[in-house]
């Protein structure tokens, strides 16, 4: 996937050049989708929530600072996104959620694992509870600092460093037919 | 130390969370039994692999949102638009976002997003080796070769029946020895260099974030070449250079002395102006050296240290000068009079 040019990009940004939001879009809209996704699994609401990361992206387009690429900025909004909304819907608690474990087909997706190993390590990745499996993604996939995750979370850091933990017991156990 | 806290250590560890004091302890408490060392091990892959996660895709009609979000916005491409009436456009229909459309999504078209995967394109039989900071390991290798990964490396082998070479990629340093095997070459693919041998020892340092590619080869010769294929031919004692900025290779003037410190632990420096000296021990100890009188630059030392350690060297350079050397975190400053001192 293309990214377009950095520079070039922020001035016709800072000259309101809707276009380049278009472009923009066209590229990012279904990578912010997916980050969202994994957060979130109400379709309907990932899309709100998409539509919206990009209209917070165009209200600051003049004083935006993307220093490694706009795929990677927009993705940190989608994230923030999704964890401002869980934070406000108190929907970390490890009890039942229908938000957070709704089963997705996951027919279509199957296809596009490459081997065996990435099929295991996601569904591994997959069983952790939820709570703990948005901690170890924020740490592990994301690298964000304990500090970050459990700012954005409204968690302290002492349940980031518990989650964790339990997360790489929860692996070990999922994934020991690779590990010698 | 229970189960619970090994692993809370292990994962401070692994995301680079983990303070000095509680480093030393899971260090210490590791290294006591090869059975903890195991389960370290264990972890380490654990986490290396966890990086194979695939992101759910999720399917969405990029043109229909589109048209969506444009009608929301609904800001003309015009510069010259007044910004206060495009906010409160903005504001206004910002709300209504979250009052939540009911609309009919239809679901075409299948893209797919692999976020993590970088190297698609890469052959999947390939074996991989990976070590993280402040981690080096040995490994051997199917074709009985061994080799040595200094830490934040990541190597990938492949010897299949169907490719007429053993095809190695190399992002990090690694010292490699070689299985003789005259029929099938191993060449190692580090930036857009190609490394060629059929049977030696050497030290390989591509990491990728610096500009040179640097090979030092102990025994036997090696060949080292840039995409079209302009060659060195390095034989024991000498060093190549590949530049990633200009793509040229090129051979060391000087043998690179103690290329594979990071290895076998021992630093040599015969007769080497301190210039030389503090180059290689800011690159071993992640330490910047100041010279406050930049004359002491010249002066040189011999040093053979065995199990080599900062302190140790800098106490040798001490000794008998009338020099002072400060130390803080980051940085070593060496002031004094160089007159009298060897050159």
């Amino acid at each position: 996937m293309a990214e377009l040019d950095l520079a070039d990009t922020i001035i016709r940004l800072r000259k309101d050049d809707k276009k380049v939001l278009h472009e923009l879009f066209e590229l990012y809209h279904q990578p912010v989708c997916s980050a969202i996704f994994r957060y979130i699994k109400d379709k309907a609401l990932v899309e709100d929530m998409a539509q919206n990361v990009f209209i917070r992206f165009w209200e600051k387009r003049h004083s935006i600072e993307v220093n490694s690429s706009f795929s990677a900025y927009l993705r940190r909004m989608a994230i923030n996104e999704a964890l401002a909304y869980l934070r406000k819907q108190k929907h970390y608690e490890e009890e039942f959620n229908p938000n957070m474990v709704t089963e997705v087909d996951r027919g279509v997706e199957q296809q596009y694992l490459h081997s065996e190993l990435q099929q295991n390590v996601t569904n591994a990745i997959n069983t952790l509870p939820p709570k703990c499996k948005i901690v170890f993604q924020l740490s592990r996939h994301e690298g964000l600092t304990y500090r970050e995750i459990a700012e954005r979370m409204g968690i302290s850091v002492k349940t980031v460093e518990n989650q964790m933990g339990k997360a790489l017991r929860i692996l070990r156990e999922e994934l020991k037919g690779y590990l010698s | 130390m229970n189960d619970e806290l090994f692993l809370e250590l292990t994962a401070k560890y692994l995301s680079q969370e983990i303070s000095a004091s509680e480093r030393q302890e899971l260090l210490a408490w590791v290294a006591a039994s090869e059975d903890r060392q195991r389960r370290f091990d264990e972890m380490i892959q654990l986490w290396n692999i966890t990086n194979e996660y695939v992101e759910e895709t999720f399917e969405t009609n990029t043109q229909k949102a589109w048209a969506k979000l444009d009608k929301v916005l609904d800001v003309p491409s015009k510069a010259d638009e007044k910004p206060t009436q495009e906010a409160k456009v903005i504001s206004l229909n910002r709300f209504k976002i979250w009052t939540r459309v009911a609309a009919a999504i239809v679901f075409l078209g299948f893209g797919y997003w692999l976020f993590l995967n970088p190297k698609l394109s890469e052959p999947s039989m390939a074996i991989v080796f990976q070590t993280i900071e402040n981690q080096s390991k040995e490994v051997q290798l199917p074709d009985g070769s061994t080799v040595w990964l200094n830490e934040k490396t990541t190597l990938r082998f492949i010897d299949s029946a169907s490719i007429n070479e053993r095809w190695v990629s190399l992002e990090g340093e690694a010292f490699f020895d070689v299985e003789r095997n005259e029929q099938k070459p191993f060449t190692i693919h580090a930036g857009e260099s190609v490394t060629t041998v059929l049977g030696t020892s050497f030290n390989l340092r591509a990491y990728p974030q610096e500009t040179i590619v640097e090979i030092t080869v102990e025994s036997g010769k090696v060949k080292l070449e840039n995409k079209v294929k302009e060659e060195v031919q390095l034989v024991a004692g000498k060093s190549g250079i590949y530049d990633q900025n200009s793509k040229k290779v090129s051979i060391r003037k000087s043998k690179l002395e103690n290329a594979d410190a990071w290895r076998s632990q021992k630093l040599t420096f015969s007769h080497a102006p301190l210039e030389e000296i503090a180059e290689t021990l800011e690159r071993y100890f992640d330490k910047q050296f100041i010279f406050k009188n930049p004359a002491l630059k010249k002066c040189t030392f011999h040093i053979e240290e065995q199990d080599a350690e900062l302190e140790g060297i800098l106490n040798m350079i001490e000794f008998g000068s009338p020099w002072t050397i400060q130390r803080t975190d980051s940085t070593i400053i060496i002031d004094g009079d160089p007159s009298g001192c060897q050159q």
